[in-house]
């Protein structure tokens, strides 16, 4: 289905051009980026399959057929990849927080843009933690991190079940109100980031 | 995939699945195999739709490395002798501020190469390897590529490493006690050989860090710094801000609740002078601030104002006085 003009990157590619390679790339990055973030929920992520994928198939291009569908490579170098993190990823209690997050505040509808992901959230997690007291963030830790219930980390901790509840609704609230601030925030660290890449 | 999976699933990809449907999903998805998940997979991925395009930064610098990949792979093929070659396009990026930059770039037998940087400047390098390393002054970085298999570095002072990922060639950061062990990612190491302690701040990704008088291996996450003691041979994991960690790249002096006596060294390094203090009662206050592009004249008298403290100045040598 691919046009004449892929068919020609890919013989140049073929013959080792490195600028074949990279438009092929321009054209098939961005796909391959929003295909694997809707899975994996991780922009970082995200930008590493693109990354892997596109060495992967500099190192056999001389093997490419022209006249193969460069599409299905691409997805066949990278599925595997994204199907083992994302299996990875669904069954630790961290994404199950992240889950849990965005259906709670009901951040379920919002638009892509304002989309909060998964590295996002743990960013933000971590940085937030910060503030918590020592008490809330034991409790905070004992209850999202080693997912333990109320009563038993009233056991562990050896105070009353209702003192666990009170702090581990204290570290959330600071906790949200954090991440609610979190979108200028990260603008910042892109802004500084930016910075770093003209010094 | 049975459609009560492919229904949950797609509410998954939309961003729009609740916990216990999240919950069945795993269940469903534990039981399915990776070839019929792929099947699946390979028909949504011939109709997707792109809903967010890369940031334009990293697309940039993606293509960047591929770049820099396919040129080192085809290297490889052609000439067999890889490292020397790519040492000798090693660029010094600028000039920070007002200050020159002294960069001492060898590139030895082994090939691996050695980048110093003395007092009073900062340099920023790529490494053989593609990654990036902005190195603090007083700083020196040695990088070694023994084969194909590992990419180990030696150094002294602090650097901000920004590490290319290949997953095939871990990137070692070794002393003579700790080991610090990462993939790809961006993190700040402090490790002046004066000091008692080697601090490392994770930006992005992850780092590892193991040691032979350490009791386990230690994962540092986004956000978090480790500390080593020389002498305890104790580590420490506390939380951190990586805009006060990293600022000195950027060319910002900053310090927050340090010892008056830890500023004063740092002073004596950033500017290259030599600060003889004639007032020891200060040493143990604790100051914080932050100066950009600021020269040593206007950072003594800002503390000379905040602190209560007097000063002369004689070309290096900058004195500091009680206030009569």
């Amino acid at each position: 289905m691919e046009s004449d003009i892929i068919k020609s990157y890919l013989k140049a590619l073929n013959k080792g051009s490195v600028n074949a390679y990279t438009t092929l790339y321009d054209m098939y990055a961005d796909k391959l980026y929003s295909f694997s973030l809707s899975r994996l929920k991780s922009r970082e992520l995200a930008n590493d399959i693109v990354q892997e994928t596109f060495m992967k198939i500099w190192t056999m291009h001389k093997a490419i057929s022209p006249d193969g569908s460069f599409q299905s490579l691409i997805f066949k170098i990278a599925n595997n990849k994204i199907i083992d993190h994302f299996r990875e990823n669904i069954n630790t209690i961290e994404f199950e927080n992240y889950i849990q997050y965005i259906e709670n505040e009901d951040l379920k509808d919002e638009s892509i843009e304002n989309q909060l992901y998964f590295d996002d959230f743990i960013k933000a997690l971590n940085l937030c933690k910060r503030k918590l007291s020592n008490r809330q963030l034991e409790v905070f830790e004992l209850s999202w991190e080693k997912g333990l219930t109320n009563d038993e980390i009233s056991k562990v901790l050896n105070v009353a079940e209702h003192t666990v509840r009170n702090q581990l609704s204290l570290a959330l609230k600071s906790i949200r109100s954090e991440i609610s601030k979190y979108g200028v925030l990260m603008i910042l660290i892109f802004e500084n980031l930016s910075e770093y890449a003209n010094f | 995939m049975n459609p009560f999976l492919i229904e949950l699933y797609k509410k998954f990809l939309y961003g729009k699945i609740t916990l216990s449907e999240f919950g069945e999903m795993r269940y469903e998805m534990n039981k399915t195999s990776n070839e019929e998940f792929a099947g699946f997979e390979q028909n949504e991925w011939k109709d997707f739709v792109i809903r967010e395009k890369m940031l334009a930064d990293k697309k940039t610098e993606i293509r960047n490395n591929l770049k820099f990949f396919a040129g080192q792979q085809s290297q490889i093929k052609s000439r067999g002798k890889i490292w020397l070659k790519i040492a000798a396009v090693l660029v010094p990026l600028t000039l920070v501020g007002s200050l020159f930059l002294f960069l001492n770039q060898k590139v030895n037998s082994n090939h691996s190469f050695l980048v110093e940087v003395a007092r009073g400047n900062k340099a920023t390098v790529t490494l053989p390897d593609n990654s990036k390393a902005w190195i603090n002054s007083n700083s020196s970085l040695n990088f070694i590529a023994n084969s194909n298999e590992s990419r180990e570095i030696k150094m002294n002072g602090e650097v901000f490493f920004q590490v290319f990922k290949d997953k095939k060639r871990p990137f070692i950061i070794s002393f003579d006690d700790i080991k610090i062990e990462v993939l790809g990612t961006s993190f700040n190491v402090k490790a002046y050989k004066n000091r008692e302690t080697i601090e490392t701040s994770l930006v992005e990704g992850s780092v590892k860090i193991s040691g032979h008088h350490l009791s386990r291996e230690f994962i540092l996450k986004p956000n978090e710094k480790a500390i080593y003691n020389r002498k305890s041979n104790n580590l420490t994991i506390v939380q951190t801000n990586n805009e006060l960690e990293t600022a000195w790249k950027s060319n910002v002096l900053r310090f927050d609740t340090e010892r008056f006596g830890d500023v004063m060294n740092m002073l004596e390094d950033w500017y290259d002078i030599t600060i003889i203090n004639k007032y020891p009662q200060i040493e143990n206050d604790i100051i914080t601030g932050s100066f950009k592009n600021e020269g040593i004249e206007s950072v003594m008298d800002i503390l000379k104002v905040q602190y209560n403290i007097n000063y002369t100045r004689k070309g290096k040598i900058v004195t500091i006085l009680p206030v009569k």
